[in-house]
């Protein structure tokens, strides 16, 4: 009864409005036992690496088996690059758009002034003119170190350091070769994997019992961490960015719903619940794996492909922060009063693609420097804009980390068979 | 014994009559003299106003950093009448109206150039600003990343605005010889054509860019200074070249005076209220 109680997404959304009220209301009460918001998000992570493994490995195995493999890679390529194509220009489009840089005012952009100025990290000021040994060194992100780091040198030391894409890597190979032994070497292995696979899965399960209480208070602290100006300042780019995900949102329970063959679209929400709330509440797309392919089951969709194709996109599918970044250069252009022409307007569309896919295995504020693969190619200034995407980061990534899990549920389910008939014909 | 004390008593006999003869006025040399003689200090300062160092308030009244100097050195020197000449032009006009007489002492924020060492001796600074660029952050992401922006300055090319017969004309070409540089008539001016995109950076000490990105409003997002730690821009008082006692004196004042203030502290004190 009470475990019933504890996974209600009624329990769950008032859970989130008292954690609201209470950063609210409590700031620095909130910022203390934020803590153990975190212990909770830490013990929902701690599983999400071997069942990433796990399932990549044993869903691919089996697919390298099976005598449509050639079928269900195709569809998996031209799905893949569909939907990131379409989330590009949809970014874009939605920039051009919706303007969220242009006309601004001038205390809009007094405010956003001084915070760049305030900043710690508008400290980058000073030089030796004569003396280049003193520079500091500032990163570099370039597509090319994103490829160059793909490949782990050490799988366990990408393991116990938690390098996302090295891991899936792995995993791909891994589980391709497995898919080319004989069966009888093969079954082992794959016995193995599934086992796990479900006692982590049994885990998780257990842990989505605490979710009310963890999300109270990584929502309370959240809240309380948040600086009000500057969001007045930005409301206009978190107004359009939050309006294009919920159009992408809606997009996304259509297909679901469409592809699951549910009559009723709520009880398809219901059902992915789970995933909504953790990306939303962790920022953490990883933690939300578990749960996405348990909704995806319970949607009975073939479990084979998606527990091959969810981990896969998760990965590689940055849904939300292609929509951000096509997003944020749009506004970055427009502050600077930049006209775009076509072409520059295409750089934004696959820019924005590859910088959002170079984001794979990294998170938050770690992610938002890739936004100079586009603006470099513009000619637009990274630096103190940056400050101030960084400072609204804390209200824009829960919607980034909802997109990129929400938006792969759909893609999954694009890809995958359903076991009823799609297209809701039973 | 008897010889002791007539030895003592000749050496304060001699001792007292040095002592008399240092407050005695014909010996006080040529130069101070006049000055004494005249009771009145003529110092140059440039027609701009250059705030915080001289500059018309809101008052009316004529304040600043260089002002409190030249009203401390007329009253150290029991002057009444300090006349503060705002005739010069530029900066180097601060220099010819020394050099010819026309003033006894420029505290003008004069920088210490060897082009003007030869026309004028120089005090010893009292205060040392470094060296900036302020650039257009646009034209800059045009013309270099931001990994490079440092490698980039090195090997400067592009336009560089200056105020013209400025030391920072001469500091454009040693520092930044590939740079073309393009003269302005005032500081406003030269920021102005960077604000617009029409010069890629604006050269002049940091105290001067602080100034101007604590004052306008979008300066964070479109502009962006770059402190030179290595280059410096070393503030000296510029005295006539036959005045040596003078020099002597200005220098010795500083030293007492010791004035020890950066350009932030500067600027806190004079401009904000």
């Amino acid at each position: 009864m009470a475990s019933k109680i504890l996974k209600n997404p009624f329990v769950i959304l008032l859970s989130i409005a008292l954690g609201v009220a209470f950063g609210f209301y409590n700031k620095g009460l909130a910022i203390q036992l934020g803590v153990i918001g975190d212990m909770y998000l830490s013990f929902f992570q701690m599983s999400v690496i071997p069942i990433l493994i796990t399932a990549i490995v044993s869903s691919l195995a089996q697919l390298m088996k099976d005598k449509n493999v050639q079928k269900y890679l195709i569809r998996i390529v031209f799905v893949f690059l569909a939907v990131l194509a379409l989330t590009a220009a949809f970014g874009t489009a939605l920039g051009l758009v919706g303007k969220p840089g242009s006309d601004l005012g001038d205390k809009t952009t007094a405010t956003l002034n001084r915070i760049i100025k305030t900043s710690s990290q508008n400290q980058d000021q000073e030089m030796a003119l004569r003396n280049p040994a003193g520079d500091s060194v500032a990163k570099k992100t370039s597509l090319f170190d994103f490829f160059l780091h793909i490949i782990p040198s050490n799988i366990f030391t990408s393991l116990s350091s938690g390098r996302i894409l090295e891991i899936v890597f792995f995993s791909i190979i891994f589980g391709i070769a497995v898919g080319f032994l004989k069966d009888s070497s093969s079954n082992f292995l794959l016995d193995l994997s599934k086992s796990l696979l479900e006692a982590f899965q049994k885990l998780i399960n257990w842990t989505m019992y605490g979710l009310p209480f963890g999300l109270f208070f990584l929502i309370g602290k959240q809240i309380a961490e948040v600086g009000v100006d500057i969001f007045v300042a930005m409301i206009k780019f978190i107004v359009v960015f939050y309006a294009g995900g919920g159009i992408l949102f809606l997009a996304c329970t259509i297909i679901v719903w469409v592809r699951s063959g549910e009559r009723n679209p709520f009880k398809v929400l219901h059902e992915l619940i789970d995933p909504i709330v953790i990306s939303f509440a962790t920022r953490n797309s990883f933690a939300s794996l578990p749960a996405s392919i348990q909704s995806l089951t319970a949607l009975r969709f073939d479990p084979k492909t998606t527990n091959l194709v969810f981990p896969l996109g998760l990965t590689i599918l940055r849904f939300g922060n292609i929509l951000y970044f096509a997003l944020g250069a749009c506004f970055v252009a427009q502050i600077y009063g930049a006209v775009l022409p076509t072409q520059a307007i295409l750089v934004i569309v696959v820019g924005s693609l590859f910088a959002g896919t170079a984001t794979a295995g990294s998170s938050g504020l770690l992610t938002l420097p890739m936004i100079s693969l586009i603006l470099d190619p513009l000619g637009l200034p990274v630096e103190s804009i940056l400050i101030v995407f960084m400072a609204i980061d804390s209200l824009i990534d829960p919607m980034r980390t909802f997109l990129i899990v929400y938006a792969n549920i759909a893609t999954t389910t694009l890809i995958a068979d359903n076991e009823r008939s799609t297209f809701g014909a039973k | 014994m008897k010889k002791f004390a007539s030895v003592g008593v000749f050496l304060c006999v001699v001792s007292m009559f040095l002592c008399s003869q240092i407050v005695e006025d014909k010996d006080i040399p040529a130069d101070m003299k006049a000055i004494l003689s005249e009771k009145t200090l003529v110092v140059a300062m440039t027609a701009t106003d250059q705030p915080p160092f001289y500059f018309i308030n809101d008052e009316g009244n004529l304040v600043g950093f260089d002002v409190d100097i030249a009203r401390k050195m007329a009253k150290e020197l029991g002057i009444t009448r300090l006349v503060i000449n705002r005739e010069a032009k530029s900066f180097n006009d601060v220099v010819s109206m020394v050099a010819s007489g026309k003033a006894d002492l420029a505290i003008s924020k004069l920088s210490r150039t060897l082009m003007r060492a030869r026309y004028v001796k120089f005090s010893t600074p009292y205060i040392v600003l470094t060296q900036g660029l302020l650039f257009n952050r646009l034209q800059l992401a045009r013309y270099t990343s931001e990994e490079n922006v440092r490698s980039f300055i090195r090997g400067f090319e592009g336009k560089i605005g200056v105020i013209q017969s400025s030391s920072y004309v001469n500091y454009a070409k040693e520092n930044f010889p590939k740079a073309q540089i393009v003269e302005y008539p005032t500081w406003d001016a030269v920021v102005a054509a960077v604000v617009a995109g029409d010069v890629l950076a604006a050269y002049r000490d940091d105290l001067e860019i602080r100034k101007i990105m604590d004052s306008l409003p979008n300066s964070a997002l479109t502009l962006k200074p770059m402190y030179f730690t290595d280059l410096t821009d070393p503030i000296a008082i510029a005295v006539k070249s036959d005045n040596t006692q003078l020099l002597s004196w200005v220098n010795t004042f500083l030293e007492i005076q010791a004035y020890n203030l950066t350009s932030d502290e500067l600027i806190k004190k004079y401009l904000i209220k």
